[in-house]
């Protein structure tokens, strides 16, 4: 835990603030300009790329969580430095803009979350289907919690 | 006309002797590749939709089926996730347990991988070798799980069976007998003129581009950057054996392969290393344990095989997120686990390795002859079901 | 003109299709199956297995092969997916008779674990399959006893029209 605390500070003058986890840290954005803004500074701080992207959909909420998980391979020390950004969107009319231009190791990662939650990344040089072909699409995208599929009517 | 003009399209398809279930988009003109797309899915099985509808315990064999020849580190990743969610850890007897079945899959994975590589260049009988020697990691893990692939050894609070009577000697049987072969194919294949003409300087990585471009694995090894999980953030046993990350400056298809063969070396040092320094004690966690009927306890006790608590079958975790990030035979892996009290998950992300590599793909395959690209496809270990999920 | 060719071919037909040059035909089709170099999913791992020197396969006469012209069967191992089904059966077609098809594992059979994914399909519905071999996956063995069986059936005669 000590470990992360020189990181913390130096984030801290930069005009970051960061929850810490057992073994992450965090940063919670609520616009778009803010995560192009935050990525722009770990970029400079040493994290060179993307780990995974994550969305969830909450319906009760009525958001879609995006959490993005970058590393660092530069340095040494953080090398075991996990970084975990968090931003919420509405379910209606999802759009992100892309970052491709500046970590380009999130172009298929994009991919698959524009074809499973209907995510639209603005600037994605290369928006097409990744993993199912497009004529097999029904008209709801298939990680959303509205698809149904059968299940084992044994236990609830 | 311009190079571009001039290109007509080939599908190197799903029915090719060295494609896997995938297909490449290659255009060609004359005899170089101008242009690469990988057209993937051809596996895609949906597994993060169906893990929503199974409990805790039957997402188990749903996610060993990804990457079959390397199955019991996507079960241990799992199973960290969800340890970290639930706030247990395992007792220190299983944690060398854990350890060793992973080892034994990585050899396993390696020499898959490394057999497949031999047929594409055109010598079938280092193909014929390597799933030979495959077969003695297989008879091993059959005599301490029970199954020859597909495992399901690791649960949480600790693991299914105790070592069999016997097994650390049969063990060391095997291994000498497995690096006397491993010396013959080094001679065959490995340190072979033909190879070397064929693999060296053919698809080169260099550093920047590795890290810029967020590759895993024996490739980001062999491109001069030692980032390994095992020694960032050591999980299992590896804070307690002594063992070295394997690292080449060169980055072409030549050094991705010594990786290999330097990592495989490791690891039997790993193994002999887990079965001589086992401690005592019990598999599984007390706290599962205090919950059981007598008669239970007494087999568990008796037999070293663990019977599932019935409290298993609706286990319901605390809300929370865990996260579970293990070094497997291709990289680092990443499970995401979102719980909201139920009995069942809410959502379960999988990062794989070969689905954060297929960007290689369209930056090395550009401006080489058409008889370079299974010699640089192959080095790079892609596992199309484990892409797809 | 087309007649005279049409009652040809059917009369050599039926003096090919009797008795002793059925067996001679059959004897030699049947310790010769080459399969086609298709690996559908994930099954394909105890597929390969079965070349190598533990459970050797090419004892029996099995060696895969590059064109689809110049082979016999089709061995479908695991799941098959919309996109894959596409390209089994184009596959298929182009294949000459006699053909025959072995599925592998539980996935081709009924759906196995995957059974109520959104993208998968049955084998019935797109190929005519001969044998199915349960398991997930199944042994190498099992395979092999599936391969003797197909080869006894065609000893016998049946399937080479």
């Amino acid at each position: 835990m000590n470990k992360f605390n020189e990181l913390i500070e130096k984030l801290k003058l930069e005009g970051l603030t960061i929850e810490k986890e057992d073994k992450a840290l965090r940063i919670r954005v609520s616009t778009a300009e803010e995560l192009v803004n935050v990525l722009n500074k770990l970029k400079m701080q040493g994290f060179d790329h993307i780990k995974s992207i994550t969305a969830t959909d909450l319906p009760d909420r009525n958001v879609l969580e995006v959490s993005y998980i970058l590393g660092s391979y530069s340095h040494d020390k953080m090398y075991e430095t996990l970084m975990i950004i968090t931003i919420s969107l509405s379910r209606d009319n999802p759009v992100l803009p892309s970052i491709s231009e500046i970590f380009p190791s999130s172009v298929y990662h994009e991919r698959e979350c524009y074809e499973m939650f209907g995510i639209k990344f603005e600037g994605h040089r290369d928006q097409r289907h990744l993993l199912l072909s497009p004529e097999d699409f029904t008209g709801i995208y298939p990680l959303r919690k509205e698809f149904k599929i059968e299940e084992e009517g044994i236990r609830g | 006309m311009s190079s571009e003009e001039r290109a007509i399209t080939i599908f190197y398809g799903p029915q090719h002797p060295a494609s896997g279930h995938m297909r490449i988009i290659l255009e060609v003109d004359g005899d170089i590749v101008v242009k690469a797309d990988p057209d993937i899915g051809y596996v895609h099985r949906g597994i993060e939709k169906l893990a929503e509808y199974k409990t805790y315990l039957q997402v188990i064999p749903l996610v060993e089926r990804q990457c079959l020849p390397d199955a019991a580190h996507h079960n241990l990743a799992y199973i960290l996730a969800l340890e970290e969610i639930l706030g247990i850890e395992p007792p220190e007897r299983a944690q060398y347990l854990r350890t060793l079945i992973a080892e034994i899959s990585r050899i396993a994975s390696h020499l898959y991988g490394m057999g497949l590589h031999g047929i594409a260049i055109g010598s079938s009988t280092a193909y014929m070798w390597c799933f030979g020697l495959r077969e003695y990691m297989l008879l091993l893990a059959e005599k301490l799980t029970g199954a020859r692939i597909t495992y399901s050894y690791i649960i949480p609070g600790g693991v299914r069976r105790d070592l069999p009577q016997g097994f650390s000697s049969e063990v060391e049987r095997y291994l000498k007998s497995f690096e006397r072969k491993m010396r013959d194919l080094d001679k065959l294949f490995i340190s072979n003129p033909v190879t070397k003409a064929r693999l060296e300087g053919v698809g080169v990585l260099s550093k920047n581009d590795a890290i810029r471009l967020g590759v895993v694995g024996p490739i980001l090894r062999a491109s001069g950057i030692s980032y390994d999980v095992r020694k960032a953030r050591p999980y299992a046993a590896y804070q307690w054996v002594d063992f070295e990350v394997a690292t080449r400056k060169e980055g072409d298809s030549y050094a991705r392969l010594l990786v290999r063969v330097k990592e495989i070396q490791e690891s039997i040092r790993i193994i002999r290393q887990v079965l001589r320094d086992l401690p005592s004690g019990n598999i599984f966690h007390e706290k599962y344990v205090k919950m059981l009927p007598p008669k239970i306890k007494s087999y568990i006790e008796d037999t070293g095989r663990v019977k599932f608590p019935g409290v298993f079958a609706t286990l319901k975790i605390p809300k929370g997120e865990g996260i579970g990030i293990v070094e497997a035979g291709r990289g680092e892996l990443i499970y995401h686990l979102i719980s909201d009290g139920g009995s069942k998950p809410y959502r379960l992300k999988i990062s794989t390795p070969s689905f954060r590599n297929l960007i290689l793909f369209s930056h090395l395959i550009k401006g080489v002859k058409v008889a370079d690209v299974p010699a640089i496809y192959l080095s790079l270990d892609y596992f199309p079901p484990e892409a797809d999920r | 003109m087309l007649n005279i060719l049409k009652s040809f071919r059917s009369f050599i037909r039926r003096i090919i299709l009797k008795t002793p040059l059925k067996r001679i035909l059959g004897w030699g089709v049947a310790y010769s199956i080459w399969p086609v170099h298709m690996v559908t999913s994930c099954c394909g791992v105890e597929f390969a297995a079965m070349a190598d020197p533990l459970f050797d396969s090419e004892r029996m006469g099995m060696l895969p092969f590059t064109s689809p012209r110049q082979t016999d069967a089709i061995i479908l191992e695991g799941s098959l997916s919309r996109k894959m089904a596409r390209a089994v059966r184009l596959v298929y077609e182009q294949m000459q008779e006699p053909k025959y098809v072995i599925s592998m594992g539980a996935c081709s059979m009924d759906g196995g674990i995957f059974y109520n994914s959104y993208n998968l399909i049955r084998a019935r519905e797109v190929l005519p399959v001969d044998f199915y071999v349960p398991g997930c996956p199944p042994r190498p063995e099992g395979v092999m006893r599936a391969v003797t069986e197909l080869q006894k059936r065609i000893k016998r005669g049946r399937g080479l029209e």
